[in-house]
């Protein structure tokens, strides 16, 4: 079996300002990845784009992989030509999630990885089988454990229950769907039974944003940067046809 | 549900601290060789740092705040803040951020990550100087504070509503306030109503009393004054204050009596920490 993805769409919290939004994804021949940088923070999209680029070629996220993007991300910085509140920012770190997923060497197995609050759902026959980290809605009140650009703020991926914690397996058959998507859209997903038929249905990044503008004016969906991946199981029969 | 409005740049919330500044101030906190108005004034400008890096971004200064500073004292009520922002009262972050009166190095101790210590220079911006002179007309404070916020109210109707921080060790002398700051407390926005914070700082060594739910234990009827012209805390500054390891319920008053330095700090934390930026 493999994976393919059916739809990556993200809208930004403030629908004028594109430019803003600080969820980034990235999508590999096998490997896919979300990630939703905390608002406040300094540069929370740099850190979520360098996490997803960086988890799609290499998902064995571990503290040397973690120390290797701080280092990465400290880098890109002059930090001495900053001006003092933006020294001060800097300082205080930006942070975000992060949610992979790979199919495993067996060929029949998703691995997930989340890392916060980003959601990963399991759907099969227009039903969701499983959904990690969280299965209800109210889960998304808790304060998520994030990754940051804070050396001392990622010891818990060191502790030895993170992968037991952080991480999933989920058995998949040919034509599962996988959605990835970010807290906003996860909590509505898990708080609204309609939710999974009308994602479903979306097949544009327009038709998303459409979506995600409707949901908030009726006050559904939380204000925020909103994402979602959409990743289909292929077996190989489906292959073959192809 | 009030005081839930995302705090977003087309909605900011106002933050406007009223301090007392009258001649008492400047005797010592007990166990420190420093003023009340010095401490209070250490902290004030560290709450605006802080409050201008929570807004900083790699792409500039976020306006999710008005922030203004009233002094009252010998001088009456008036603008406290220096230079192009003592043109309003409040000011947009991206102005605070933009007008210091100096930015001051200070020289700071930090772990190298091997075993040994640094020392760092760090820049520390100050707005805000101490003063202590004259009496303490307090009821002049919280008219000008109402006036200010009420005409805020009706230009963001939308946002989460203003949190007035006042800061007192003493009794005012222009009349009782009470009524003024019911007053003030009835001005709203859709998402509730301002908000008004106490903080009584002494120079007593004292065991203070924070965000009591009734006047019991509180000593005078001065500390009861302020006790009742305090808001309810809202639930998420219940917990937030919990978070600190308080003693909080929902009863509880956004008030704190006989306060020591590190209640002064704790009470700003508080108080600054409306809803979640967006």
């Amino acid at each position: 079996m493999r994976l393919r993805i059916d739809l990556a769409a993200s809208v930004a919290k403030d629908l004028k300002r594109p430019d803003l939004n600080e969820d980034a994804y990235a999508l590999g021949d096998a490997r896919f990845a979300l990630s939703d940088g905390a608002s406040e923070s300094y540069d929370s999209r740099t850190w979520a784009r360098l996490l997803t680029e960086a988890y799609v070629l290499d998902q064995g996220v571990c503290v040397p992989w973690v120390a290797d993007r701080v280092r990465t991300y400290l880098d890109s910085t002059d930090f001495a030509s900053l001006s003092w509140s933006k020294q001060a920012a800097f300082e205080r770190g930006s942070f975000a999630t992060l949610l992979g997923l790979e199919l495993a060497p067996n060929g029949t197995d998703a691995e997930v990885l989340a890392i916060g609050d980003s959601l990963a759902a399991h759907v099969r026959d227009g039903v969701i089988l499983d959904s990690f980290p969280f299965q209800h809605a109210e889960q998304f009140d808790a304060r998520p454990r994030l990754l940051s650009t804070l050396a001392a703020a990622n010891d818990f991926v060191g502790e030895s229950n993170f992968f037991t914690n952080s991480s999933i397996t989920w058995p998949v058959r040919p034509n599962d769907q996988i959605l990835l998507v970010t807290d906003a859209v996860g909590h509505w997903l898990l708080a609204h039974e309609e939710a999974l038929t009308t994602l479903s249905v979306v097949s544009s990044n327009e038709e998303f944003g459409q979506l995600v503008a409707d949901r908030r004016l009726d006050k559904t969906m939380r204000l925020d940067d909103s994402t979602i991946l959409r990743i289909v199981v292929e077996g190989d029969e489906l292959e073959q046809q192809a | 549900m009030p005081y839930q409005a995302p705090i977003q740049r087309t909605d900011p919330t106002a933050l406007l601290f009223v301090v007392d500044q009258s001649s008492s101030m400047g005797d010592r906190m007990a166990d420190s060789e420093r003023t009340k108005a010095q401490i209070v004034a250490d902290v004030l400008n560290k709450t605006l740092m802080q409050m201008v890096t929570r807004c900083a971004k790699a792409d500039g200064v976020r306006d999710y705040f008005d922030i203004g500073v009233i002094g009252y004292g010998g001088s009456g009520a008036r603008n406290a803040l220096m230079g192009s922002l003592s043109q309003q009262i409040l000011n947009p972050i991206s102005a605070i951020e933009a007008n210091p009166v100096r930015i001051e190095e200070r020289r700071r101790k930090i772990d190298d990550g091997a075993g040994g210590i640094i020392e760092q220079t760090v820049k520390f911006p100050v707005w805000f100087e101490p003063q202590a002179n004259g009496g303490t007309p307090m009821c002049a404070a919280i008219s000008k504070a109402a006036e200010e916020l009420a005409a805020w109210c009706d230009n963001h109707p939308n946002s989460y509503p203003p949190t007035v921080l006042h800061i007192t060790d003493g009794e005012s002398t222009d009349g009782s306030p009470e009524q003024l700051a019911e007053g003030l407390r009835q001005f709203q926005t859709n998402d509730g109503n301002i908000l008004l914070l106490n903080l009584h700082v002494s120079s007593l060594a004292a065991t203070p009393i924070s965000f009591p739910a009734n006047e019991t234990g509180l000593p005078d009827q001065y500390a009861k004054l302020l006790f009742r012209m305090s808001s309810l805390l809202p639930t998420h500054l219940v917990k937030v204050a919990q978070e600190k390891g308080r003693t909080v319920s929902n009863e509880s008053r956004g008030y704190v009596f006989n306060a020591d330095a590190a209640e002064i700090v704790d009470f700003f934390d508080i108080g600054t920490r409306p809803a979640q930026l967006r």
